[in-house]
Parts: structure tokens; C-alpha cells; sequence
């Protein structure tokens, strides 16, 4: 419907642009600002509504990407400078494209939820909701909320693209005053209305992040320690649930049940003989608080075996799990008791059967991303989800209780369910929340909490769903996860919930969804289960029952930290400092967040009149192993060698050890030495930038051939400008391909354009973006045909290996 | 073990610095590493430059002991040597930034030329034309012509050299006989060629290696060259065609020597996988494994017994082989060449001998020490794991443990005591060094009981400053430290001699360090004044007297001469009640006390006397010396004193309690409280 518009044409140029204040931006926006000031507002109180777009939809959208895309501003959100924030912009536009952030943000904005909600349990335990203090007290903690929010908020942006998007450029920008507010509580230096080195910004932005992972872990171990132990969770669970839905209906806000991301959680089944996995979603919903969870366990059992839910030790599925929340672990805790009570009871054989399925789960595994995979799993999605409706109906006819009548009575149905289950020897509880929300497949079974014990005569096959619909703030108990216990000990039932947080309703859709996260998040994901390190703790949410009688006391919830800022961006490098004399050689091996790159070389004594530089064009790999190079101790500052008890020469050297995934290499443009007036100047030196990087190891051979040692440049800020204090911030950013995410991303995940642009450079200059296809960006690089704007001041490269095989 | 301080040469910024060497009057074994070894054949003498400073000459025909005698001036690594003129003179390069003039025959130094700002790495020796050349870590070659080095006397001191810059260090030099050639090689991984005959440009630049080049060898006519390079390989040069002809890969690591035969068809090798190998040039793939050493080779000297000019009967071909041990053997090359053979198996190949022709045996060098919390004992532990302990004080080795624990000797002889650190200790001879440096050289006090002698024992309280001791000792022998009263019959009688004194062969060097650094740039060079602890006294012909008294510097000059007594260290502390006593502060005041070998029977009395007087107001204060032992024991029956909640012995001094009990920066904080029973 809107005028055909070049973004370039009409986008303000970034000269005019660079000493904008915010005070001007309303001034020439001020229709727009309002429009704006309501998203914020609505960002602000989690009121965001989430819009379910059909796949379709996107797909027919993506057909006419062309028509459209001429005709508004491009479809990706771009964030509005509040007063000389460009630099602000430019690190959130290139962390927001930096493969694998999105993921692990999410996961740590989930994580958070899920400790709030744990603590607001913890006092409701308590009864005293007074001392109830928020996380957000603790600022970076805040600073991931609001960043996740944003990203959400841009999210939303390019996904009402269609309906939103003008010509105005304004259309598609995100005003990230929450953020910067918060960014300027926790470092003042960011104050003011001057520009501020974006470098360091995301230095602080990053160590905020493992800052707020640190925190929360210790919270939120705080928080399990204080959750009693031993109560019996039912009533509690029972009396909370009870009192929370009460809430819930009083307040009667059924938006709000919207603004927050769901969950799925999903219980992967792997069952004995002939498996078969279903796998059911339901978009779910809950209050603000709440996370709607869904899990379905299906399993068939060859007749004598207890009910048992086992997890595959795939690391593909680990990062669902680590997903997955302390709630779910916890409702199952409860309903894993009693079934496998229920079970055992009627069988003695759990141990031999335990074995058995151990052994089957790579079948399973294959299994289930053989579905998953492929798009002709949708069928049997639907005829499973079917199955699973059916068999409900029959568990509730069976048990004889039917709530159809809203979330609290489907709670209490759960739990009548687990004692019906349990009566039946039920060996495999299948929790299922639904709500309201749900879509049409889901809605038969909404507010249904069914309990399923079938035997099949010839195979004695046992398929029980409970569907159970539950709040997962209000379940409380004490889980174990112990993955290596788990591996180790085959015998033992082994539970595994996985957890999937979507928004749309398809339950295909969401399957395939997760799946596709899981690809999508795999540094999350420990590379080696049987290691059995907190990460892979926290990865899998195990239940452990050691034996029948100790069931309550052998559960144990263990707190576990994510660092994904350091999975993606910590490198380690080596010194090693060489005698020249007994030429032993001492290492010292130092972390690394980023490398400062020198933009000149700085020319040695030592420098041979014989080598000249080949061109006066500073090439960025020269420069970096210019960083590399031997620094000779010598003179007066000689080194003591400890073999020859003497002050000798000696050689320095570093070498890159372990790389980073995202490598970050930051051009020391700034120096107070080469500043005229004393002040810090720039040093505007052109220096080449190569999209690949060639391997760094110093243990590879030189030219190292492993492709997956290289680095491709996926972002780069530019400053433009002469001081560091002045100027204007920009990014240029990569979108990434599918073929290089493996997988389109999850549409309840944090998300990029992907679709729209993949392959193509973004450059992201505040309000407006430009979209640049790739041979026309390495134009611009090579300065071929235009250039870019500004002069390169911090780059990205990302390991040239799929996101999925990031495991540290 | 105590942290090493920066040692002598090449740590800047330092003024004056006294340092001395505790050893024995001759040391005649090896303490350290072999640098280089010459052979004289005309004497059949042998001279090795140690790590341990000192040059000895040795007689390879000798039964038992080898040993002639040694040539003494340097103090510190001797790198490298050439014997010139036939054996009579003797040129040294030492990491004292020195090189000297040795009369070979003698053992006298003829002169010392400070033509170099950094360690002298190497030397090279054209013997036909008398020409030497040395280079180092100042990144220049100096070219002499030997015959006016020799001629250098105390009123001719100069004589012409010339010198070329050179970008990197320099590790090794070689020249061929005639001259005509000369090579050094750097950490620049290259090798430069030159005439020495036009030193100043550089013929050619020749490319290739990948490390440091550590050993060069030039043949007779100047037209090859052989160099060893810490990447482990072996190149030969053509000069002539400028390029690498051969590239040997012998070594499993780095090759630090090289010797060829005159006729350059053989090369020796050896390097830091301790291994000696022979490699005949003209056909690489034939080498042999001559020998195994236990230490890595620094250098080899080859003795060629049957070649043209050196027709010697008897004499076989051998090669001698210095290490980092102090030991350095003598191998046969008899053997080598009907073994070449390009069949060998690097892992199962056995050298073709087992054991060596000769032996000259070193004694083990210390490789770690310990400081004694009464900062004047010293533990030390040599490479064949003897302990031993020392007394810095008096310069003298106290006991030689044997091979004992050496952590449990620390252990053992803890003293909960402690005292300001004062000296610094170097082992880079393989020998005990101490460094006195302006700065904190008189912060150690102890009294005298303590130290486990009364001097003359008068006052209870002596207290003696180490350094000052120390400094005094050192400098006995110097006239001018004795103050001279006349007596009766008009002689002037020496009053006061030192407490302790040291062995009269210690070796003392002053440095003066008038830079912030040495070695690089042309900035002002540090200085030094090396002198045996007796001769400070004599006339002799190097003037001593007369040049300690430029030499000494003034804070040392002040104590030796002057004998003024060092300042002693104050010390500031808060003394307050306990809060146990339920007594209230009256003032927070900090106390002062001029020092802080103040015994806390000190201040208890202190503290008493003050509750007393707050007690009773006024009592007539005891005037009696018995009164005041009562006084004395009394208040240590009535008030303890706390720091950090720990009940502190009376006899230990604050800067004790400041550091085992305070452990913290900041003033002290000494709690009191009445005993109660």
C-alpha cells in the first residue's frame, strides 16, 4: 500500500545525522513518537503482544519479499538514537546478528523467569510475600531483561513489518531508552550526550551479561537451598496451585497471559521395544509469572516394565533441557514418584527394564529427528496428536474424573490423575498443559487432564498419558538432575523433561521448532555428556531414582550456571617467554575477551631496510601477527631465566591457543600518543579487511587447511569521524543464510530477519537500515564501488563452522 | 625461596651497589658451565672460560690434577676466549660487558677494554693477520688488531679499533685465519658477512634460518661457512654464490657449537640435545654419533693431531666438549672416520664411545638457596643436592649438611623473628653473590644476643646493625676505615677492628650506575671497581687506595669511614585495652618508638607503669636498678599483650609482632589486658 522508497535514497546521510540529539529526532518524528512511545510503553510492561504468524504467511511473504521490500523500509528493526547513542545502536545490532547471542539470551531470560518465579514461591512457602525482592534489583540482571525485551520488541517490529512499515524510516526503529538507562546505572561513564567508544560499551554490555549469569546461578542456588527438602510437595503444590489460579482468575488479565514467552516443556519419551515418540505442543499460556508448560510422555513397554521415561544422551536435545524449567522438573519429581511407586509395585523387573531402554535410545533419537527433520512428520504429529486426545478421553473415562472446567480444576485433575495413575501402575505420566490459547488441535484437549494406562494384549504395550495442566511456578519439590549418575547407571529410571518455549500453536510446527533450536543453540549444549560438568548438569534435567523407598530423599534440583558470554567470546592465548640462552621456554596461558589490534605497526629498529612493506595498505592479517610478533627483553629490561640463575635475553611471544567463537578484533584507532593536541586522536589508516580469516592456532601448521579453523566476518562497526568523543557509530552486519544456521530459527526464539535477507549485509545506521547484497558489501569493503561509511573500528568474524558444532 | 633480585649486570636504574662473592681463597674446579675451551698445543695446555668468572688453565698431560692455575678478573660469565700469538696471549669475553688481555703464560691480565655496553657474547680470531673481533648483546662488532692490545700499558691505554652497528644481538662470530672473512650471526635468524679489512659494510646478508644462529665456522680460504642455529639445523654457505649449499639435519634441537676440520670436509656438531655428532660435508648423509654428554653443548674445541701444520706424534685427534656441568671431557675421534655410514637409526644409534679420553671434573654449582629469617644465614642446595649453610656476616660457608632435605633444614631452622631485608643474593657464578644496595642495606638491626655473640656485652639491649657490620668488615683492610690514635711513644695505634670479619680473598666489586640502563643506547655506561678484600690496603701497582676512594660510595663511605651508626627503623603503634578488660580508651594516640626492636616487655612495662599511675597517682617512680628488674618482672606478671587476639611473648620484638602476628600493612595495633588469676 506504500510508496515504493529506496531506503538509501532517502535515508538522512550519516554526516547530516552524526550531531542529532534526541530532542531533534522527536522534533522530526513526532507523529512517529507517539507510535513509539506506545511500543516502549508496552515493552515496558511485558503488555507486548505476541503475534502468531502462520508459516504460510511467511513463506507467501517471503515470495513477494521483492515487491515489498521496494516499497517500505526494509524489514529489520532499527533502533532510534536517543542523543548520540549511535554507539549503543551499532553493539546491539551486531550482537543481535552475532550467531548464537539470541539463544543464549533467551536461555538466560528464561533462567531469570524461572528463578523469580521459584522465589516468589519460596515466599509464598513462607507466607510472608513482604520480604519478596525482585531480581530486578539487581541491575545487570535488568540489563538482561530489557535487552531481551528489546530484541523481542525489534522482533515483533519485523514481524508486523507488513503492517507497520512506511517509507518513514522511523517505522521500523525501537527506541532502546530502557536499555541505555539502565547501561548508564550500571557504568555512569555512559552518560551524557557525547559519543562514547563502542568498544567499550560492549565490553561492559558483555561482562554485564556474565555478570548477571553469575549472579542468578548464585540466586538462584540460594533459592533451592532454602526450598525445604523434605516436604511432601503435594498439598503445598495443591494449595499453591490453588491459590495462584485464584489470583489468576481475579485479576482476570488473560492478555497478559500473552506477553511472556511460552514454554514447552517436553518430556522425551523413549520407550522399550518398538518406540515411537510423540511429541505434543500446545502453545500454553499463563500469567506473567507463570510459564505454561507442556509435556507429553508417551511410551510402550513391553509388559512387564514399569513406566519409565528415559532421555537420550544426544547432546542435540541437551540444550532443550537446559531449557527446560525448575518447575517441570519439579512437577515431574511428583508425578515420577508416585507412577514409578505405581509401577513398581506391580513388577519387580524396573532394572532389567531400565537397561533395555537404555539401549534403545539412540533408535529413539534417530527417531525422533528423523520427524523432526523432515516435513513429512507432520502427519504423524497430527494422528499422534489425535491419539494422544483420544487416548486422554479415555484415561478420564477411565479414572473417572473430568474437569472441563477451568485451570484450577484441570490442576486439581492432575493430580487426581497421578493418584489414578498410580492406582493403575501407571509407569509413564505424560503432563500436558494447555490453554486457552491453544490452537484448534490443542483445544479438545484444553483444560483436560488425563491419565491413559492402555495394554495392548499381543505386545503388551503400556501407553499412559497424563495431560495435566499445570502452572509450573506453583510445582515445589526438590529434583536431582544428575546426568552422569545417569549414564553410569543405566538401571536406574531415568526421567528427562525437555522444554521448548514456543508461541505459535501448531504443535507440527513447534516440534520441528524446537528441534531447530536445538540446532540453533548448540554451544549451550555439552559436547560430551558423560563428563558430567555443571554445564552438562544443568543441560539435562535427569530425575534419578535410586530406589523405590528413597525417592523422595535421592531428588535433589541442581542450580546450575549458563555462560554463554564466555562459550561465545572467551579465547585463550598463550605467553611463552624463551631463554635465549638455555632456550627452556616458560608459558603462561591468559584468557581473552577480544583483540586489540594495533592499526600501525610500529616500526622496529630492528625493521630491515631489505623488507619494505609490500604496499602501504595495512593488511588486517599483517597487523594481527604484527601482534603476535617475539618482543624481545633485552638491555636494561633482560630476563631472568631460572636454569641459568642469570639475567638473560629472552624472546616473548603470544600465541593464540584455544579461539573464540566469536572472534572480536578491535583496530586501536584511538591513541593519546598520536594526537597532535594531546588528546585522544584517530588514526583514520585504511586498513584492508578480509572476510575470512585465515587459522590463528599456533599449533596448526602454517597455512593451516582445516576450513573449520578460519573465521568469516559477519559484523563490523564503523566510527566516522576524527575523535573518539565525536563522530558517528554504525554496524554493518551479516544476515545469516539458513544453510548457515542449519536450521531457520524457532519462531517463539529470539529471531533475526533471517528469512527475508539471508546472505545479505544489513547496515545498520540507527533509524535507518540499508540492505546491501553480498558482492555489492565487498564493494564497499574493497573500496571498490562506494565505501563504507565511516572507517572500521571493531570487527566481528565468527568460526567458519556451523553454530550447531560450537561445543566448547 | 626468596625471590632473585635483578642482578648485577643490566638491571638498571641502580646507583651504587656493593657486591661481593662468597668462595674459597683458590677455586680450582669449575662451579659452572663451560663457555669455551682453547687448546695451547705448544704447552699441550688447556684453558676453559667458566660461568663461574673465572678462566683456568689446565695441563692435559698431567696425571692427577690437571689443574695450573686460574686468571681471575672477571665477575661474571666469561663467554668466550681465543688464544693469539701462539699461545701467549689470551683474549676473554665476559657477560661483564669486559673483554681482556691475558699474558696467557702468566696468567696476568694486561688490560681490560670496555669497548662494549652489553654482555660480549663471542669472539673471532684471524691468526694469520692477529686479528680479533668480538660482538654481543649491544648489537656491535669491534675489530682489534691483537698486537696493540698487548702493548697496552697503564699510561698507553688507547689503541684504534674499529666497529660496525648491528640491528639484532649477536650470538656467534667466526673469521677465517687469513682474515679476509668475517661472519656473525644474530637473533635476527641471519648471518652477515663482512670484510674486516673494510669493517663498516656489510658484503652480504644470507637468509634461512628460522632461529637464532648460535655457532659459525668459516673454512681456511674464506669461501664456506657452516652455521649452527637454534632451529636445530646446520646450513653450509657459499659465500661466494651467497646462497645456502647444504642444509644438515643432525640435531634434534638447537645447535649451539660447531667445529670443522681444517680441511672442511668434516663437521662437528653438538647443541642441546647433548649430542656430538660428525657429518662429512661432502657427503651429509655420513655422520656419526661421537658422543653422548650428560649437559648441553655450549661449545667444542677440536685437536687435530696429525694435521699439516701441527705435526704432532702421538697426539690423535680428539675433541674436547664444554657443557653446561662443570665437568668437561675429552672425546676420540679415532673411531669416527671408518663409522660414517649413512645407515643409522636416530633412536637405537649408539655413539662410537662410551667413554672419554680425559676428564677434567668441575665441582657442583648451587642452584638454589634460602634466606633464614635472621636475614644472615643463608641455605643453599648445589646440582648434587648438598645442602649447605652460610653466613652472610662473616662471608663464610658455616656447614656443609651433606645431602639432607632441604625444605626440612628451612623448617628447622625457623626462628620466629624478623628482621628487615637487607642483601640480595645472586647465583648466576654458581657461587654465592651478595648484593648491599644503597637502599635498604642498614634496615637490618638485631641485637646482639640474638646473633649469638656479645660483643662486649655491657647493655642487655646491644644492638648491631648487619649491614654496617658487614660494610665494616668488608672494607678492614682499607687504611682509611681505622681511626689512628697516637699513643704514648707517638705511634699511631688502629683503634676500633671490626665485629666480624670476612675471609681476605673475598672479592669485592662497587658498582657505579650512573644510567637508567645499560647495554642499549650510547647513554652513560655503568662502572664498576673489582678488588680483592685484602689489597684494599696495599699500594700496589693498579693504585688500589688511591681509586677505593673515588670508588667507595658515599653511604658506604659515611659507615666505614666516618663510622657513623645507621639510623635505626621507627615504628608507629596504637595501644589500646582489650575490650575484655572493660577499660576505656583515654587516648588514641599513635606511639612512637625510635625502634622497632623494641621488646614487648617494653611496653607492658610501659602499659603498667601507666595503669599504676592511674591506679595510685604519682607513686614515686623507682630510681634503683633493682627496683626496676621488679618493676620489670611485676608488670609482666599483671599485663599481657594482645595483637590480633594472640597473647604475645615479652621477649619479641614489635617488628616481629608486626610481622607474624599484625601480617597487615597499616600501623600496629597492640591490645593490653590485665593477667588475672
Amino acid at each position: 500500500a506504500s510508496v515504493m522508497v529506496i531506503a538509501d535514497a532517502e535515508s538522512p546521510g550519516p554526516l547530516k545525522k552524526r550531531p542529532r540529539l534526541s530532542l531533534k529526532v522527536q522534533k522530526n518524528n513526532e507523529s512517529k513518537d507517539v507510535k513509539v512511545g506506545k511500543e516502549e510503553t508496552d515493552q515496558g510492561g511485558e503488555k507486548g503482544k505476541e503475534v502468531f504468524e502462520e508459516e504460510n504467511d511467511v513463506i507467501e511473504r517471503d515470495l513477494n519479499k521483492e515487491e515489498n521490500s521496494k516499497s517500505v523500509v526494509p524489514a529489520a528493526a532499527s533502533l532510534e538514537n536517543l542523543g548520540n547513542t549511535c554507539f549503543l545502536n551499532s553493539v546491539l545490532q551486531v550482537l543481535r546478528y552475532t550467531p548464537g547471542f539470541l539463544p543464549g539470551l533467551e536461555l538466560l531470560y528464561q533462567e531469570i523467569i524461572q528463578v523469580e518465579k521459584l522465589r516468589k514461591q519460596d515466599v509464598l512457602n513462607k507466607e510472608d510475600a513482604g520480604v519478596f525482592e525482585p531480581l530486578e534489583s539487581n541491575k545487570s540482571i535488568h540489563l538482561v531483561k530489557d535487552l531481551y525485551r528489546l530484541y523481542k520488541n525489534m522482533e515483533q517490529r519485523e514481524e508486523n513489518h507488513e503492517e507497520k512499515a512506511t517509507s518513514d524510516v522511523m517505522s521500523m526503529a525501537v527506541k532502546p531508552q530502557k536499555l541505555l538507562n539502565i547501561i548508564r546505572e550500571l557504568n555512569p561513564m555512559f552518560e551524557g550526550y557525547l559519543q562514547h567508544d563502542a568498544q567499550e560499551l560492549l565490553r561492559c554490555v558483555l561482562s554485564y551479561l556474565q555478570d548477571s549469569e553469575k549472579d542468578l546461578f548464585n540466586i538462584k542456588k540460594n533459592v533451592l537451598e532454602k526450598l525445604p527438602n523434605k516436604e511432601v510437595p503435594k498439598n503445598v503444590i495443591m494449595d499453591r496451585f490453588l491459590s495462584k489460579c485464584a489470583r489468576l482468575k481475579s485479576e482476570n488479565q488473560p492478555q497478559n497471559v500473552f506477553h511472556q514467552p511460552d514454554i514447552l516443556d517436553q518430556i522425551e519419551q523413549s520407550e522399550a521395544a518398538k518406540t515411537s515418540i510423540t511429541q505434543t505442543t500446545t502453545p500454553v499460556e499463563a500469567d506473567t509469572a507463570c510459564l505454561a508448560q507442556e509435556e507429553v510422555f508417551k511410551m510402550e513397554n513391553v509388559p512387564n516394565s514399569k513406566l519409565r521415561t528415559t532421555r537420550t544422551p544426544r547432546g542435540k536435545k541437551q540444550s532443550e533441557e537446559q531449557k527446560s524449567n525448575q518447575k517441570t522438573k519439579q512437577a515431574l519429581k511428583q508425578n515420577t514418584p508416585r507412577s514409578r511407586k505405581g509401577c513398581d509395585e506391580p513388577d519387580g523387573t524396573t532394572e532389567s527394564k531400565g537397561v533395555e531402554c537404555n539401549g534403545r535410545r539412540k533408535n529413539t533419537e534417530t527417531g525422533t529427528s528423523e520427524v523432526s527433520d523432515s516435513g513429512t512428520g507432520e502427519e504423524k504429529m497430527e494422528t499422534d496428536c489425535g491419539d494422544n486426545k483420544t487416548v486422554n478421553g479415555k484415561v478420564n473415562g477411565e479414572s473417572g474424573k473430568k474437569d472441563k472446567n477451568g485451570k484450577q480444576q484441570t490442576i486439581l485433575g492432575m493430580f487426581q490423575n497421578q493418584k489414578a495413575g498410580k492406582r493403575l501402575g501407571m509407569s509413564r505420566t505424560i503432563l500436558r498443559n494447555s490453554t486457552a490459547k491453544s490452537g484448534a488441535a490443542c483445544q479438545t484437549s484444553d483444560g483436560l487432564v488425563n491419565g491413559h494406562c492402555r495394554d495392548e494384549p499381543g505386545l503388551g504395550k503400556t501407553e499412559d498419558v497424563v495431560k495435566c495442566k499445570s502452572a509450573p511456578a506453583l510445582a515445589n519439590g526438590v529434583v536431582s538432575g544428575s546426568p552422569s549418575k545417569n549414564q553410569s547407571s543405566p538401571r536406574k529410571p531415568v526421567v528427562k523433561l525437555e522444554k521448548c518455549d514456543r508461541v505459535c500453536n501448531s504443535p507440527l510446527k513447534s516440534v520441528s521448532a524446537q528441534l531447530a533450536t536445538q540446532k540453533l543453540s548448540p554451544c549451550k549444549s555439552g559436547s560430551s555428556p558423560s563428563k558430567g560438568s555443571p554445564r552438562d548438569a544443568k543441560q539435562r534435567l535427569d530425575f534419578v531414582v535410586t530406589s523405590e523407598n528413597k525417592v523422595l530423599n535421592s531428588i535433589n534440583l541442581k542450580a546450575i550456571k549458563t555462560n554463554f558470554i564466555e562459550d561465545l567470546f572467551l579465547g585463550k592465548m598463550m605467553l611463552r617467554t624463551k631463554c635465549c640462552e638455555c632456550e627452556n621456554c616458560r608459558e603462561r596461558i591468559e584468557d581473552f575477551h577480544d583483540i586489540s589490534v594495533p592499526v600501525r605497526v610500529e616500526k622496529t629498529e630492528e625493521s630491515d631496510d631489505e623488507e619494505k612493506e609490500e604496499d602501504s595498505d595495512s593488511c588486517l592479517r599483517k597487523l594481527m601477527f604484527a601482534f603476535t610478533e617475539v618482543e624481545r627483553l633485552r638491555d636494561d629490561n633482560k630476563y631472568f631465566c631460572d636454569t641459568c640463575l642469570s639475567h638473560v635475553e629472552a624472546e616473548r611471544s603470544l600465541h593464540y591457543q584455544g579461539l573464540p567463537n566469536i572472534l572480536t578484533l578491535h583496530l586501536k584507532r584511538f591513541s593519546t600518543s598520536s594526537g597532535m593536541f594531546g588528546y585522544v586522536s584517530k588514526i583514520n589508516d585504511h586498513v584492508s579487511i578480509p572476510l575470512s580469516l585465515p587459522c590463528l592456532r599456533y599449533k596448526c601448521p602454517s597455512p593451516c587447511s582445516r576450513p573449520d579453523h578460519r573465521y568469516l566476518l559477519y559484523a563490523i562497526i564503523t566510527h566516522a569521524g576524527v575523535t573518539l568523543t565525536s563522530g558517528h557509530y554504525l554496524s554493518y552486519v551479516h544476515v545469516p543464510s539458513n544453510q548457515v544456521q542449519g536450521r531457520e530459527s524457532p519462531r517463539h526464539f529470539l529471531s533475526t530477519p533471517t528469512r527475508r535477507y539471508p546472505g545479505q549485509w544489513l547496515e545498520c545506521d540507527d533509524e535507518t537500515v540499508r540492505v546491501h547484497d553480498e558482492e555489492s558489501f565487498l564493494g564497499m569493503l574493497q573500496g571498490e564501488e562506494g565505501s563504507l561509511m565511516g572507517t572500521p573500528y571493531v570487527l566481528f568474524y565468527h568460526r567458519n563452522t556451523p553454530v550447531s558444532t560450537w561445543s566448547v | 625461596m626468596s625471590s632473585h633480585n635483578r642482578g648485577t649486570a643490566g638491571q638498571g636504574k641502580r646507583k651504587t651497589q656493593i657486591s661481593f662473592i662468597i668462595r674459597d681463597e683458590i677455586e680450582k674446579y669449575n662451579r659452572s658451565g663451560v663457555n669455551a675451551i682453547q687448546y695451547d698445543p705448544d704447552l699441550q695446555r688447556l684453558y676453559s672460560a667458566g660461568r663461574d668468572s673465572i678462566i683456568r688453565i689446565w695441563d692435559t698431560q698431567a696425571k692427577e690434577d690437571p689443574y695450573l692455575f686460574s686468571m681471575e678478573h672477571h665477575f661474571d660469565w666469561v663467554n668466550d676466549i681465543v688464544l693469539c700469538r701462539e699461545g701467549r696471549a689470551l683474549i676473554s669475553a665476559s657477560s661483564d660487558t669486559t673483554i681482556k688481555v691475558w699474558n696467557a703464560h702468566e696468567g696476568s691480565c694486561l688490560a681490560t677494554l670496555r669497548t662494549h655496553k652489553d654482555y660480549v657474547k663471542c669472539l673471532a680470531y684471524a691468526r694469520d693477520k692477529e686479528m680479533v673481533a668480538s660482538a654481543g648483546l649491544d648489537r656491535s662488532i669491534v675489530y682489534y688488531d691483537v698486537a696493540s692490545l698487548v702493548a697496552l700499558t697503564v699510561n698507553n691505554n688507547t689503541t684504534s679499533i674499529s666497529s660496525v652497528r648491528e640491528t639484532h644481538s649477536i650470538y656467534s662470530l667466526a673469521m677465517n685465519p687469513s682474515g679476509t672473512v668475517l661472519v656473525s650471526g644474530s637473533t635476527e635468524n641471519s648471518l652477515k658477512v663482512y670484510d674486516p679489512r673494510d669493517c663498516v659494510t656489510c658484503l652480504m646478508k644470507l637468509k634461512g634460518h628460522t632461529d637464532n644462529v648460535r655457532a659459525l665456522v668459516v673454512s681456511r680460504d674464506g669461501t664456506q661457512c657452516l652455521s649452527g642455529s637454534s632451529d636445530g639445523t646446520i646450513r653450509l654457505w657459499s659465500l661466494g654464490q651467497q646462497r645456502c649449499i647444504a642444509t644438515l639435519r643432525v640435531h634434534d634441537d638447537s645447535v649451539w657449537a660447531l667445529q670443522a676440520n681444517d680441511s672442511f670436509t668434516t663437521v662437528y656438531s653438538g647443541g642441546r640435545d647433548k649430542r656430538v655428532w660428525a657429518t662429512d660435508l661432502r657427503n651429509p648423509d655420513h655422520r656419526t654419533l661421537i658422543c653422548e654428554e650428560k649437559a648441553p653443548i655450549l661449545k667444542l674445541e677440536l685437536i687435530e693431531g696429525d694435521s699439516e701444520n701441527i705435526s704432532r706424534p702421538g697426539v690423535t685427534d680428539s675433541l674436547w666438549v664444554a657443557t653446561t656441568d662443570s665437568s668437561f671431557r675429552n672425546w676420540s675421534l679415532e673411531k669416527v672416520q671408518n663409522q660414517m655410514s649413512g645407515d643409522y637409526d636416530l633412536d637405537t644409534i649408539k655413539p662410537v664411545n662410551t667413554q672419554p679420553l680425559k676428564c677434567v671434573k668441575g665441582n657442583p654449582r648451587i642452584k638454589q638457596y634460602h634466606v633464614l629469617n635472621d636475614r644472615c644465614h643463608i641455605l643453599t642446595k648445589d646440582t648434587d643436592d648438598n645442602v649447605a649453610l652460610w653466613n652472610v656476616v662473616t662471608a663464610r660457608l658455616v656447614e656443609n649438611l651433606g645431602k639432607v632435605n632441604f625444605e626440612e633444614e628451612i623448617k628447622k631452622r625457623f626462628k620466629m623473628i624478623y628482621v628487615h631485608h637487607w642483601f640480595t643474593v645472586d647465583l648466576k657464578l654458581g657461587l654465592l653473590t651478595i648484593h648491599l644496595d644503597e637502599s635498604d642495606v642498614f634496615s637490618a638491626w638485631v641485637s646482639a644476643k640474638e646473633l649469638g655473640f656479645t660483643p662486649s656485652s655491657e647493655s642487655v639491649d646491644t644492638k648491631l646493625n648487619l649491614g654496617q657490620k658487614l660494610l665494616e668488615a668488608l672494607f678492614e683492610h682499607w687504611p682509611r676505615a681505622h681511626w689512628f690514635v697516637e699513643n704514648e711513644d707517638g705511634m699511631l695505634v688502629k683503634v676500633d677492628s671490626p665485629d666480624f670479619s670476612v675471609p681476605d680473598h673475598t672479592l669485592i666489586i662497587i658498582w657505579h650506575g650512573l644510567h637508567s640502563s645499560h647495554g642499549s643506547s650510547d647513554g652513560e655506561s655503568f662502572n664498576f671497581y673489582r678488588f680483592v678484600c685484602r689489597d684494599a690496603g696495599e699500594m700496589d701497582q693498579m693504585n688500589v687506595p688511591k681509586h677505593l676512594n673515588d670508588w667507595v660510595p658515599h653511604w658506604a663511605a659515611e659507615i666505614i669511614i666516618h663510622k657513623k651508626t645507621p639510623k635505626s627503623i621507627k615504628l608507629t603503634f596504637y595501644l589500646l585495652p582489650d575490650p575484655s578488660t572493660g577499660i576505656k580508651p583515654i587516648k588514641n594516640e599513635a606511639l612512637s618508638v625510635p625502634s622497632d626492636l623494641m621488646q614487648v616487655r617494653k611496653v607492658i612495662e610501659h602499659v603498667y607503669k601507666f595503669l599504676r599511675q592511674g591506679n595510685e597517682n604519682g607513686h614515686p617512680s623507682a630510681n634503683h636498678d633493682k627496683e626496676v628488674q621488679d618493676f620489670s618482672s611485676i608488670a609482666g606478671e599483671k599485663v599481657e599483650l594482645l595483637c590480633n587476639n594472640q597473647v604475645l611473648n615479652a621477649t619479641m620484638d614489635l617488628r616481629t609482632v608486626k610481622h607474624f602476628f599484625w601480617k597487615q600493612s597499616g600501623d600496629l595495633v597492640l591490645h593490653y589486658r590485665i593477667i588475672k588469676r
